[in-house]
């Protein structure tokens, strides 16, 4: 419950939105260094991991060298990567007879050796980052931590993951397993919790996207706000609102929407670019994300 | 028996063997595409008022049934079709990926764009038409394609197969990153185009919910062959039966080649034998029919409509195929007048119930419109029309019941007319007269009448003591002054509920009236008229606050409290509920906003407060609750922060970073009353005086009394000195309940002294004189108690820190002697789980360094920085707080000396859990 007490502040919607500046918008990669999509910053903000289109392999990219190194062409490893600071955790997908099968591995980007957690499961989800150098993830309904420990014989009540299980949003606590959905039944994804660990971030499939405390009583309502990703400062939250028409993508910008819902900010406003899925980082007020033609760019900025 | 057992086996081998094909272990996603009832975006084809979004999602919904049955798991991206289900691209392929799914379909139906008319399916998946992204995407399209198109025969207008890479059909050059549906995806998957809805005789066939099922098996087909799952042990039989002597109007533009532009024929009657199934066709111009789970074999089908010639066949089922027969049967025109071949109720029947429904029966189908035109009863009474049999019985049931013993009069005017305008040759009438129905009365309603304070929000309830019409006695209701709501029954229709839509006016006599026109679901009377009044609310009422106002010694941390009598409502807080310390300056603060719903505004400062410094909080008179009752005055609450505790012991018993030395509370023998699933002791990092964590306890008492042991694993000594002080920091809860210390003398007897009752939010610190117990002898602690007052809160939080005493119990930080070396010892205990005690010597008064680090030399705890003396020094490291794995950890002391000596030693230490 570290979100401000907006009113007895006695700031107005007005003055805040003026409070929210656009300091840079960068190119990062340019279009013959390839196409990448979906980058995601490390813990200390000054490297940057993405993938290709279908979610094939990982690049590092060097945000004081400018330059991109590949790290693995491994299938599915840029699906939610989690970057700490110089250790890469990611999922890799297998296909056996149609079915797949999923991985967990860590790389240490700095000597290059690579740990295997978990190898060919079934019912495996994404790392999460849970603090600095806390990761953990959801194997047959239990936490693990990295390296591999079942969370659940340790003592804490703090939320440590949180999930999509059957279109559910799962909070899995050190010694609980709770599944919610705070708007009744539906498809539930995107699900995120706040950086002080008590809220909830969660877009219900054509509902909208919704801030609740972590019992599911909501707080807030955003509106049509995909991909959403807290900003550090846990009251903002970026987003894109991408628009199709029923088969293609035919438009989308990042906007910034505040905590509350109250206020939302168009950051890229862009006609002839189509911003996509971005990510914020949690050391800096910086978000990268992938345009539609699958280049790489940094936005920085600044809250006064 | 055994006989019956064997009969059993065998049936049971014989159902597995006939349910062969399996999808058990996958996951698919289906995405019945778009969604809703947008034009520009659901594809509406008029005519026939087609919504591509509805076909889809029948399509979906057969789907998952049928690979449901076969033990697949399968998700919909979205579950009914109204605006909110027009799920944007990105959301759709956000369920498959983060449901883990092996497999996405998205599910659509064609159409040109432009004025010529084609039919055939078309598969797309991700990529170009030879680069597939993912290769097995394509080997499902060529298989999907196949089955869809052998589902149907006779429709298509394009024979060869039709796979597409969607880059290859959506160049890049064009702008577009290909289907926004199947470009974030992390499985392979296909778009399938199952037949084309701008042609209209396909959309009128897509109306028709077995055609849907046809398009489904062929799905379904597809993922059993791609998974190799088996083969389907029966068949379908489906074909259209048009006649062949009218031809569809010419915009249908029918494709050439085909039987196409022979009308479809309607109501069809369609039987199979064996079996006696029988098929109803539809109204929607479609002439299709469908039967599937046939066993194999040879089947006699029976093809009928009452204004055309039969036709029969006979055709072959074969297991996992389709079998089609496509029939042609000409009209053969009925010009007859109709004959009235039966009624219920007969003609001067007594006793009828009040609430039956009326049927008349016709020996030919009927002009519906004509035919309940003609139609009268008198008395007159509300009711609706329903067509059974055909259109060739009208039933009417009466929407409120008919009056009891009532002589009714029911007439068929000659306006009534056959399908072929052929009017009935002779008005028909019948007489019936209704039973007695049994009366009601009120049983009781709420609120009570002369009510007071009663939300303005409330609902209004009447119970009645036999089942009641809905309609008659809605519209005996009455509410006055006037207020807008809505009507819910219970489910047996004896309780009635009025809701308001809008809080009704606070302070105001309301005035509730059933007149007797209310009437039984069989028509009884009301016996009597009910009235009652009741009075709204007119002021939200604070029930308790803390602090109260003018209180001291409040903590610095204080966890401020306003109870309100009902849910507050957030948006009427802005600049209601202010915080100002002394210099009229706001002071900035958390809110536990989740505690609105139970009447509750409570908020901490972001920043410890001043000690002994006065505050106020300003409550004004806007801060309303959920029915939009203002609290209707300004209550200022001063208070004053205490003053910091002084000489607080400084030797620690146990900070709280880790509770592996105590007890849960279900684990001690005096603990009683408590919920064991939510009475727990755990650490939290978000509230604590200092390290990295407290300890809290969650408690839930059972009973009106009880008692809480946190049991710490060790008793510890603390000497026998009557001045030494002995305490803890806790944060209280405002339960009213008690917190004890518990001791023990050199003779293991049990000493309880109480702290007080927890009347308080915030850090405090708690602590006693051991010479209070009068203990002869050494004193042992051990616990910490929490007993339920009778008056106190059966359920709260409370936090505990930093226990402390006087005496040295554990480490001595420094010894006298001053050592001649440097040294650093190996750590005690080794391997160790969870802490572990590091000792070093220093020579001479050093600038000291000591940290521990991981195995890949990150530096994760630094455990003293500061300037020391000489001498021995012992550092207690626990893991806990730093939730460490179990590995190998260094710890490295680095001593710059006064003296320009210089000592650096690293040791390994094994944290094994």
């Amino acid at each position: 419950m570290t979100r401000l007490f907006a009113f007895l502040l006695l700031t107005s919607t007005f003055l805040l939105a003026q409070n929210v500046s656009v300091v840079e918008n960068i190119a990062l990669t340019k279009k013959e260094q390839g196409q990448f999509f979906y980058p995601r910053f490390n813990s200390a903000g000054d490297k940057i991991i993405f993938t290709s289109e279908s979610y094939k392999g990982l690049w590092l990219f060097d945000l004081q060298t400018n330059v991109i190194s590949n790290l693995t062409m491994e299938e599915g490893a840029g699906y939610n990567p989690v970057f700490t600071e110089n250790f890469i955790t990611y999922r890799v997908s297998k296909s056996f007879n149609g079915r797949r099968f999923f991985s967990i591995k860590s790389k240490n980007i700095i000597i290059g050796d690579e740990v295997i957690h978990e190898e060919n499961v079934r019912d495996l989800y994404p790392p999460q980052q849970l603090n600095v150098e806390d990761v953990f993830y959801i194997k047959d309904k239990e936490a693990y931590n990295i390296p591999k420990i079942n969370s659940q014989s340790k003592p804490g009540d703090e939320v440590i993951n949180v999930n999509i299980e059957n279109q559910k949003i799962v909070l899995y606590k050190r010694t609980a397993r709770t599944e919610l959905e705070p708007l009744g039944k539906g498809n539930y994804i995107w699900a995120s919790l706040s950086p002080d660990k008590q809220e909830l971030l969660f877009t219900k499939a054509g509902k909208g996207t919704f801030i609740s405390d972590l019992n599911g009583n909501i707080i807030s309502e955003l509106g049509y706000a995909n991909y959403p990703s807290w900003m550090k400062n846990g009251k903002w939250i970026v987003c894109m609102r991408d628009v199709d028409d029923g088969v293609r993508i035919i438009g989308s910008d990042l906007y910034l929407i505040s905590a509350d819902g109250s206020q939302a900010i168009n950051l890229t406003n862009t006609e002839d670019l189509m911003e996509m899925y971005p990510s914020a980082s949690l050391a800096d007020d910086e978000v990268v994300y992938h345009t539609q033609e699958g280049q790489i760019h940094k936005l920085k900025l600044r809250f006064n | 028996m055994k006989v019956f057992l064997k009969i059993l086996s065998v049936m049971f081998l014989l159902t597995n063997l006939l349910s062969a094909q399996s999808l058990a272990g996958y996951k698919i996603c289906i995405d019945p595409g778009h969604g809703g009832h947008d034009p520009a975006n659901d594809r509406h084809i008029l005519p026939p008022d087609f919504w591509e979004s509805e076909g889809n999602f029948g399509k979906a919904l057969h789907v998952k049934a049928i690979m449901e049955s076969w033990g697949a798991e399968v998700i919909l991206t979205r579950n009914g079709n109204d605006d909110s289900d027009d799920i944007a691209l990105s959301q759709r392929a956000a369920i498959a990926n983060a449901n883990n799914v092996d497999f996405f379909e998205s599910i659509h139906s064609n159409a040109t764009g432009a004025s010529s008319r084609v039919n055939f399916p078309l598969i797309l998946f991700r990529g170009y038409d030879n680069a597939p992204v993912y290769p097995e995407s394509k080997t499902f399209a060529a298989v999907i394609w196949q089955k869809i198109y052998q589902s149907r025969s006779g429709v298509w207008s394009y024979h060869n197969q039709n796979i597409r890479g969607d880059w290859s059909f959506y160049p890049p050059e064009w702008g577009t990153s290909g289907l926004g549906v199947l470009r974030p995806l992390t499985m392979p998957g296909v778009l399938s185009e199952g037949s084309f809805h701008d042609y209209i005789p396909e959309a009128w066939r897509l109306k028709n919910d077995y055609y849907l099922r046809n398009e489904a098996w062929a799905v379904s087909k597809a993922f059993l062959e791609y998974f190799n799952g088996g083969v389907i042990p029966t068949g379908i039989i489906a074909g259209i039966v048009r006649d062949p002597d009218k031809n569809v109007p010419t915009n249908y533009q029918p494709l050439s080649g085909t039987n196409e532009k022979y009308q479809p024929v309607n109501y069809l009657n369609i039987r199979v034998e064996p079996g006696s199934r029988v098929f109803f066709g539809d109204t929607e111009n479609n002439g299709y029919y469908f039967f599937d789970g046939l066993e194999p074999g040879q089947y006699t089908i029976y093809i009928g409509e009452d204004f055309h010639e039969s036709d029969t066949a006979v055709v072959t089922v074969q297991a996992n195929k389709s079998t089609y027969y496509d029939s042609f049967i000409s009209e053969i025109p009925n010009y007859n007048p109709p004959v009235i071949t039966g009624i219920y109720p007969q003609d001067n029947q007594v006793e009828v119930g009040t609430r039956d429904t009326i049927k008349i029966h016709f020996d030919l189908r009927m002009d519906r419109s004509s035919t309940q035109s003609a139609f009268s009863i008198t008395p007159n009474i509300s009711g609706q029309f329903i067509w059974l049999n055909q259109d060739k019985t009208l039933a009417f049931f009466p929407l409120v019941p008919f009056e009891q013993m009532q002589p009714y009069n029911l007439a068929i005017a000659t306006g009534a007319k056959t399908v072929y305008q052929t009017p009935l040759e002779t008005a028909y009438s019948f007489n019936f007269t209704t039973g007695a129905a049994t009366p009601a009365e009120t049983v009781s309603h709420f609120p009570a009448d002369g009510a007071v304070e009663v939300s303005n929000l409330t609902q209004i309830a009447v119970e009645f003591d036999v089942r009641m019409n809905d309609i008659t006695t809605e519209d005996a209701f009455s509410i006055s002054p006037a207020v807008n709501g809505s009507f819910s029954w219970n489910d047996n229709f004896t309780t009635m509920y009025f809701n308001p839509s809008e809080p009704m006016t606070g302070g105001s006599i309301y005035t509730v009236k059933i007149d007797t026109a209310a009437r039984t679901y069989y028509g009884g009377y009301l016996l009597d008229e009910l009235v009652f009044s009741f009075t709204t609310r007119s002021k939200l009422n604070l029930i308790s606050s803390y602090p109260q106002s003018d209180a001291e010694d409040i903590s610095t941390t204080v966890l401020i409290r306003a109870q309100f009598e009902l849910p507050i409502l957030s948006t009427s807080l802005p600049g209601n509920v202010l915080f100002y310390d002394s210099t009229n300056t706001v002071v900035s603060v958390r809110v536990n906003t989740s505690q609105y719903s139970k009447g509750i505004i409570e908020f901490e400062p972001e920043k410890e407060l001043m000690p002994d410094a006065r505050y106020k909080i300003v409550l004004k008179e806007g801060i309303s609750d959920i029915e939009n009752i203002k609290f209707g005055e300004e209550l200022l609450i001063n208070f004053q922060t205490e003053t910091p505790p002084q000489n607080i012991a400084l030797n620690s018993v146990d900070d709280f970073e880790s509770i592996i030395d105590w007890l849960q509370p279900v684990e001690s023998d005096s603990t009683t009353g408590i919920n064991i699933e939510t009475t727990k002791l755990t650490t939290v990092t978000s509230k604590k005086i200092s390290g990295s964590s407290s300890g809290k306890l969650d408690y839930f008492f059972e009973q009106s009394e009880g008692l809480i042991e946190l049991k710490n694993k060790t008793f510890f000594d603390l000497g026998n000195s009557s001045n030494t002080k002995f305490g803890l920091w806790v944060f209280g809860d405002l339960s009213g309940n008690t917190i004890e210390l518990w001791f023990k003398d050199e003779h293991s007897s049990t000493f309880q002294i109480i702290l007080g009752a927890i009347d308080w939010t915030g850090w405090k610190y708690k602590s006693i004189f051991l010479g209070d117990l009068n203990i002869q002898g050494n004193i042992y602690w051990g616990s910490i108690a929490v007993r339920k007052k009778i008056a106190g809160s059966a359920e709260g939080t409370i936090y505990f820190d930093n226990i402390v005493s006087d005496v040295v119990t554990f480490f001595a930080n420094e010894t006298a002697d001053t050592p001649s070396n440097f040294l650093l010892n190996q750590n005690y205990p080794n391997p160790f789980n969870p802490s572990t005690v590091i000792s070093y010597r220093l020579s001479s008064k050093s600038k000291v360094n000591l940290r521990i680090f991981d195995i890949l030399g990150r530096e994760i705890a630094v455990l003293i920085d500061e300037i020391q003396n000489a001498g021995e020094y012992n550092v207690r490291f626990s893991s806990n707080s730093l939730k460490l794995s179990s590995g190998i950890y260094f710890y490295s002391v680095e001593a710059e000396g006064f003296d320009g000596s210089n000592f650096r030693q690293t040791r390994k230490m094994i944290l094994l859990k």
